[in-house]
């Protein structure tokens, strides 16, 4: 009798709740493939924005070393230090550990407040209508809506802030150049972050960042 | 008895046993659709899960090898014109002018693979460059001459200035240049028709033998020419090309680097692979400095590449009155893309020549479309800047 009401509850098959509990399990492992799944994109798009970031810092470090090569003032000549784009911020007379503070690496040509200053991998600022101005005093005078100015245009990537910081080691002669590029995460708010505030920089959970130094010497090589 | 067994439960003719009842059709076909779908949606998420798996490795493949060819391309730009000239047509210190003239960097457009796709209308408006630098590739020794002979052609190396043979045979190739410092520190740009590791001679090409000097023209080699340093030059190439190698993909380009002879000519078996699925190669933000008193820069940007080189002419091209020495700067851009398609991309032709690369069709017939990486940087042209050549 025994064995029979057991065998009988056997044949049973499964109660609702014990579907329940099954299907609840699944649907956990189903939602932690898929968050592995994404998590797994968003790693590789992390990582290519690590990338382009690594690039547009050294952008800019190229163009402050580059810069750092038409410096080439002697103590018999005036230089003209305004023309040097990034470099003229710095304090002259120049003393030693003096420097600017974080400055803003792309700037538009008619910086408008409220612009955009968030830049694409080319370094191209996101807006229309506002040029790139190469880091170079000329700007360029076509504008934004032109169809053969498109590579420096604005595109669907991931925008980016470039700050850089210069401070001089040995006054007039040789400068630390920091360069800090800065994005908003993937599940950031990047609209919050579009005119590039001071306060970006604090803000870790919501903005990834990477900072490039380098030193610079003045150009002793050229005579004049 | 045996093998019969003899219990309460024998088998009665119409009846299951207690236990043995089994499933009905429908309890069957309720637990079978159950089934299908389940596995149905395990499949799903597990196609989903490899196919994106499989792009993202792909991605990350695409980013790298844009990523080495970015590292390359900034190497060998940085180091154009090192222990050379920029241009040696308004360079003071190549008295004599080699034809064809010396460029330290040139464009050129190549026009072969602007269209990487299978399809008529695919790929459009890709038209990658390429750029042709010069400098001491393969060898940045100095070597010293002990004596050069009467007819200006043969040029004896001291026996202690003297490379072992790997080293001879890999830098003085013919057709390269021999960077001559003559006693009075002017350049001299003959061109080696041959070389012989036994004798230490390299041999010139009889059109670019050394001139002896006779004041007041110091432009030449004084004496037998003994202690004047040389050293090997030359250009290399880097381009996209097809890649036509056994076995390799239709539609498939590579970015390559090749030497090129001093006509601008490639030399055959140069070619060497950088990286792989490379579908584009730009330079734009031409930085020029007009400064004439070496003093006072005067920075000015040339935004897009057709204002620098128009098929061979203009500032950068690889025609003779080209004039790059004045290049400061330049950004580089490199588009790589993934090997195969994504099925979830749709395919949007590139509507200029300098929009961005969103998507690469490789096969027309095929839905979607390879996913693109792009890498831009600033390359500054060091040897350009110190030597300001006017």
């Amino acid at each position: 009798m025994v064995a029979a009401r057991k065998s009988a509850r056997r044949d049973a098959g499964f109660t609702l709740v014990e579907m329940l509990v099954v299907i609840a399990i699944s649907v956990i492992g189903f939602l932690a493939m898929i968050h592995l799944q994404t998590a797994n994109m968003r790693g590789t798009t992390n990582a290519w924005d690590t990338v382009v970031a690594t690039h547009l810092g050294q952008h800019m470090l190229e163009t402050i070393r580059m810069e750092a090569l038409e410096w080439s003032n002697d103590t018999d000549q005036v230089y003209n230090q305004a023309k040097l784009r990034y470099l003229s911020p710095l304090p002259w007379p120049a003393v030693n550990n003096a420097g600017t503070d974080w400055l803003r690496a792309f700037i538009p040509i008619d910086a408008v407040p409220g612009d955009f200053l968030m830049v694409n991998q080319a370094g191209a600022l996101f807006e229309s209508g506002v040029e790139y101005d190469a880091g170079i005093i000329n700007g360029i005078s076509t504008g934004g809506s032109d169809p053969t100015f498109g590579e420096l245009a604005p595109n669907r990537n991931q925008r980016f802030c470039v700050q850089y910081r210069l401070t001089w080691v040995l006054a007039n002669y040789l400068l630390r150049a920091e360069v800090r590029v800065l994005w908003p995460r993937q599940d950031g708010n990047s609209g919050a972050w579009e005119s590039c505030p001071a306060t970006m920089a604090a803000n870790a959970s919501d903005v990834n960042q990477l900072t490039l130094s380098t030193t610079v010497m003045r150009n002793v090589a050229v005579s004049p | 008895m045996w093998p019969f067994r003899r219990d309460s439960r024998r088998v009665r003719p119409g009846r299951a046993l207690p236990g043995s009842a089994g499933l009905t059709l429908v309890e069957i076909l309720v637990s079978m659709a159950l089934a299908v779908i389940l596995l149905g949606s395990i499949y799903y998420v597990y196609a989903l899960s490899s196919a994106s798996y499989r792009m993202a490795g792909q991605q990350l493949r695409a980013m790298d090898q844009a990523r080495f060819a970015m590292e390359q391309i900034r190497r060998d730009v940085a180091a154009a014109a090192f222990m050379a000239t920029p241009a040696s047509t308004s360079d003071p210190n190549v008295c004599r002018k080699p034809s064809p003239p010396l460029h330290g960097i040139a464009l050129q457009q190549v026009g072969d693979v602007a269209n990487g796709g299978l399809g008529a209308n695919d790929n459009q408006n890709i038209s990658p460059t390429a750029v042709t630098l010069l400098g001491a590739w393969w060898n940045t020794g100095i070597y010293v001459v002990d004596h050069i002979d009467g007819l200006g052609t043969q040029v004896f190396l001291r026996t202690d200035s003297l490379p072992p043979r790997a080293e001879f045979d890999a830098t003085f190739v013919p057709g390269r240049f021999l960077r001559v410092v003559t006693q009075d520190q002017f350049e001299l740009y003959p061109i080696i028709a041959a070389a012989d590791h036994g004798t230490g001679i390299p041999t010139l090409t009889p059109g670019t033998a050394l001139p002896v000097a006779v004041p007041p023209d110091s432009c030449g080699y004084y004496g037998d020419g003994n202690g004047m340093e040389i050293n090997v030059v030359g250009y290399v190439r880097y381009r996209i090309v097809r890649d036509s190698r056994a076995g390799a993909p239709a539609a498939k380009t590579d970015l390559v680097r090749e030497e090129m002879d001093n006509r601008f000519q490639p030399v055959r078996g140069s070619m060497l692979v950088i990286a792989e699925h490379v579908i584009d190669l730009q330079f734009y933000d031409f930085v020029f400095d007009s400064d004439t008193s070496r003093r006072d820069p005067n920075l000015a940007v040339t935004p897009l590449v057709t204002g620098v080189v128009n098929g061979s002419t203009g500032i950068l091209g690889t025609n003779d009155d080209a004039t790059p020495q004045r290049l400061r700067y330049l950004t580089a851009k490199v588009t790589t893309r993934t090997e195969e398609e994504d099925q979830g991309l749709r395919f949007a032709p590139r509507q200029n020549l300098f929009a961005p690369i969103d998507s690469y069709q490789v096969d027309p017939i095929m839905e979607g479309a390879a996913r693109t990486a792009s890498l831009a940087t600033r390359i500054g042209l060091r040897s350009f800047a110190v030597r300001n050549v006017l």
